[in-house]
């Protein structure tokens, strides 16, 4: 694709005319790049830095969890769930049990939908720090990186206690959870709380309005809410665009319509309304919402015995579809699933929201250089393991 | 003027000391190399709240010979060339870097006696001789095959040679002050002007404030540029291109890519410490029992310290930030100081 | 709240929209024919009192005879869900894509595809999205082989996977 054309006039009498054309230069990035943040690869057309055209594959991460959760019973399935999205798979686990829990007309008490809310807000925190460390260390600041990572060891360590796993832990199971809590978790977890509050200002002051950083980040990949709505993205990409829209305030479950807190909303404060900066501070910014849902649901919660509403089998399942849809830390979550009265999901579709966040990557990186496309990808926040399943 | 006959007998014992003193020199900065890389991964340990190396070396003392031991597994490695990479260039390619980055130590005054050759040209030498090394880099990414080496190679031309501009520019205020290009009249102009000979501060930081200041300020950040350090280190920014310019390389090649680009950082600190601080003076006549050597590397230190510190603590900014910061912010910048200083001195003759 | 059958059947008289309820009271779908379906479509994006802004998610189940394909259409302003269903009857049928109204559908249509073979018409990029572009079958259909060979590579088959070999 000619990208530049020359007419050069040769010859003594400067009489023939030699075009020349440029040509765009095609390179991929990945499926091995350390800033892919997993196995993606994207096409790139370029015009020396300038990125004309920027064409996701996917794939290189596809490990057939639909057909396998096919063969398997319900509560097998769970832990096939957590692999979907890695780095928030206590959201994995909930986003899987709330749509099997409401084909099978099951209400869990109050304990469980405390700790359930308590987890997944955890897991929300630790899911925003691996995504603001790791976009610091896409813009070239090494150290915030160690920092969050610091941090996150805390939340691993509370799940380690509660799960047995730092990363991957099968916690919720249809109807209530695994395990109770055990002794003391509760005051430990209010602990990180306080330790953990003032960490964002630190993130603050190392990182968000640090110049260099601002100056990569603002206007950069700017996404109207208009695209951002009819490309399907959902979560904090949305919310940095202007829209206000937060499954946990508009359509709650599992008890959120208790709780106060803010739904954050980007501003464009560094920039335009919808850059990557403004992604990335409402991640951090979510952070800080998190502790606060943390500390309400903690509060006042019941002594229950939570094994009460688990299903003894999955023989009686009723006939039909069920859709649902919950707040990950990357977007929203829809487990479609269609059952046929057996024990197996007859259809189990996962909508992940990292798949369709990606797919708004082509228009945001039109005309942007090379090195700002990293910031970019950076900013969506994609974990492979939940774009290709 | 007579032409200096390597061979007459009267000009041995020059050429038996230049080549020790030349052979000492060099194997401090290989050392001063390893010493570095270890400096750093410790630096940007403790800046990262952990520990860094700890276990290699004797006594297990803070694994100081952590950088020995990597050196010695680069060796070790298989030397991997792509199979359509042009290979003369390749393997030229890490020789002309480490060459280009080493040949300025002939110049750099370890004392007032202890110079390779006290070249009349010096800081210019120093300064073009630095500049060549963009051929080897250039060499190196176009040789590997490898778009990304290719766009690590280029960014990293544009950046060297715009950087040239205000480092020659910033020391040319020295240079303009004490008359010469030669390192050795540098200093020596460096130890008399205010009251109080061979205090600091008769350093040309101190000299002419501000603008002596804003000229070492302009060369610390050029030289930053210039060694391909962060907040300037796009040509091999680990995160966006994967390696940069030396993607591709393997084993002994690498390692002269990362010595050179260590042994760099001491000579471009090196120079700002005998242009601005007074290169081997003592801070104040009573401390000259310390020999000149140390008090150059002391110095030194200090500014590599500063210059790792900053690496893990900046992000990176983007090629076209590294322009514009060139060509509109530092260079307008230094061509004011130039002619600032130039008034002063025509004002006010020292 | 508008019954969408009703509102479909006015604006559409030919098109026989039928109600499909399952198990759940909330959870019943909208069945409409393949071949309008996108005027249908349409007509819920962009008119007045529909407004269905949104595409969250296309599902496709393989129900043996036909494979239906899900859409589900959320609007933002009233936080209304509306389920469609389309079902391909046969190998070659296609249904019309809407890529053009919902920029979304784009990949999600390249997945369908992708797992159960259904084309769909004008769509702007119509190729394989998860799979590798030479993969042979649609793995998502309960009909589907696993190939013995990939590009001259052997697949191991299930039981193969779940043989024990002797250690030694």
């Amino acid at each position: 694709m000619p990208v530049h054309e020359l007419n050069i006039p040769l010859g003594p009498s400067h009489d023939k005319i030699v075009k020349l054309t440029g040509e765009s230069m095609t390179l991929n990035m990945g499926p091995q790049h350390p800033s892919t943040h997993g196995v993606l690869r994207v096409e790139l057309h370029t015009d020396g830095e300038v990125v004309h055209d920027a064409i996701p594959h996917l794939g290189y991460l596809h490990r057939c969890f639909e057909k396998i959760c096919e063969g398997l019973p319900y509560n097998q399935v769970l832990p096939y769930t957590d692999r979907l999205d890695y780095c928030a798979a206590m959201n994995m686990n909930f986003g899987y049990v709330l749509p099997v829990e409401k084909l099978m007309g099951i209400q869990v008490g109050d304990r469980v939908q405390r700790i359930r809310v308590v987890m997944a807000e955890l897991n929300r925190i630790a899911s925003h720090l691996i995504a603001i460390g790791t976009y610091g260390l896409d813009a070239g600041a090494f150290t915030p990186f160690l920092y969050c990572f610091r941090d996150r060891e805390h939340i691993l360590d509370l799940f380690e206690q509660v799960s047995g796993g730092r990363l991957l832990y099968s916690y919720m199971c249809i109807g209530g959870l695994m395990a109770d809590l055990p002794e003391g978790w509760i005051a430990r977890c209010l602990e990180f709380c306080d330790y953990f509050e003032p960490k964002i200002d630190e993130y603050n002051n190392l990182l968000s309005y640090n110049k260099i950083f601002t100056e990569r980040t603002a206007n950069v990949g700017v996404l109207p809410p208009e695209v951002a709505i009819a490309c399907g993205c959902t979560g904090p990409m949305l919310r940095a665009s202007g829209v206000k829209w937060d499954l946990r305030k508009d359509e709650p479950y599992s008890g959120y319509e208790k709780y106060d807190f803010n739904v954050i909303v980007g501003e464009g404060a560094k920039g335009t309304v919808g850059d990557s900066w403004d992604r990335f501070f409402v991640r951090v910014l979510e952070m800080t919402e998190s502790v606060k849902i943390i500390r309400q649901a903690l509060a006042g919660i019941p002594e229950e015995d939570i094994s009460a509403t688990i299903p003894k089998n999955f023989m009686k399942m009723p006939v039909g579809d069920v859709y649902f849809r919950s707040e990950t830390p990357r977007g929203e979550i829809g487990f479609y699933i269609v059952s046929d009265g057996t024990k197996n999901p007859y259809r189990l579709k996962v909508r992940s929201p990292a798949f369709c966040n990606l797919s708004a990557v082509p228009y945001m990186a039109r005309d942007q250089l090379i090195a700002d496309l990293v910031i970019i990808l950076g900013s969506v926040d994609i974990v492979l393991g939940e774009v290709d399943r | 003027m007579e032409i200096f006959n390597p061979l007459a007998p009267y000009n041995l014992p020059i050429i038996i000391w230049q080549t020790v003193w030349m052979g000492m020199v060099l194997g401090f900065v290989i050392v001063f190399a390893l010493v570095a890389v270890w400096l750093e991964r410790k630096i940007s340990a403790y800046a990262q709240d952990r520990y860094g190396p700890m276990e290699t070396g004797g006594w297990g003392f803070h694994g100081w010979a952590q950088t020995l031991a990597d050196a010695l597994k680069l060796l070790l490695k298989e030397d991997i060339i792509p199979a359509l990479a042009d290979k003369r260039l390749f393997k030229l390619a890490p020789y002309i870097v480490f060459a280009g980055s080493l040949g300025v130590l002939a110049v750099i005054p370890f004392g007032a006696n202890l110079i390779g050759t006290d070249l009349n040209i010096g800081v210019y030498y120093a300064v073009a001789l630095s500049s060549t090394v963009v051929i080897g880099i250039l060499m190196a990414g176009w040789a590997s095959n490898n778009k990304w080496a290719l766009y690590g190679a280029m960014r990293s031309a544009a950046q060297i040679v715009s950087y040239e501009i205000p480092i020659s520019l910033s020391l040319m205020l020295p240079v303009m002050m004490a008359g010469s290009l030669s390192f050795i009249d540098i200093i020596e102009a460096q130890r008399v002007g205010f009251p109080g000979e061979g205090y600091f501060w008769n350093w040309y930081l101190f000299r002419v404030p501000p603008f002596t200041f804003i000229a070492f300020i302009i060369y610390f950040w050029a030289s930053l540029a210039e060694t391909n350090r962060t907040p300037f280190d796009i040509p091999e920014s680990e995160s966006e291109l994967v390696a940069g310019y030396h993607t591709e390389y393997t084993g002994i090649r690498f390692a002269m890519f990362f010595l050179a680009e260590y042994a760099n950082m001491f000579i471009v600190a090196a120079i700002a410490t005998t242009v601005f601080l007074g290169g081997p003076l003592a801070p104040a006549p009573w401390l000259n029992f310390i020999p000149g050597p140390i008090w150059m590397v002391l110095k030194a230190m200090v500014i590599v310290f500063v210059q790792i510190q900053l690496r893990w603590t900046l992000p990176r900014v983007r090629v076209d930030q590294l322009m514009h910061i060139c060509w509109k912010v530092f260079l307008p910048l230094a061509l004011l100081n130039f002619i600032a200083i130039a008034t002063v001195a025509m004002l006010w003759p020292k | 709240m508008i019954d969408w059958r009703d509102w479909v059947e006015e604006k559409f008289p030919d098109s026989k929209p039928e109600w499909i309820q399952e198990a759940l009271e909330d959870e019943k779908s909208l069945l409409l024919p393949t071949e309008q379906f996108d005027t249908i479509v349409r007509a819920l994006r962009l008119d007045d009192q529909a407004r269905f802004d949104s595409l969250h998610c296309i599902a496709g189940v393989d129900r043996k005879q036909y494979i239906e394909v899900v859409y589900i259409l959320f609007a933002f302003s009233r936080n209304e869900r509306l389920k469609l269903k389309v079902r391909a009857n046969n190998e070659l049928q296609e249904i019309p894509s809407i890529t053009e109204l919902y920029p979304s559908a784009d990949w999600h249509e390249r997945e369908i595809y992708d797992m159960f073979g259904v084309y769909f018409r004008n769509h702007p990029d119509m190729r394989r999205i998860l799979m590798p572009d030479d993969w042979e079958g649609h793995p998502l259909r309960k009909d589907y082989v696993q190939p013995e060979f990939y590009n001259g590579w052997r697949i191991a088959a299930e039981e193969e996977h779940r043989t024990a070999r002797p250690v030694n």
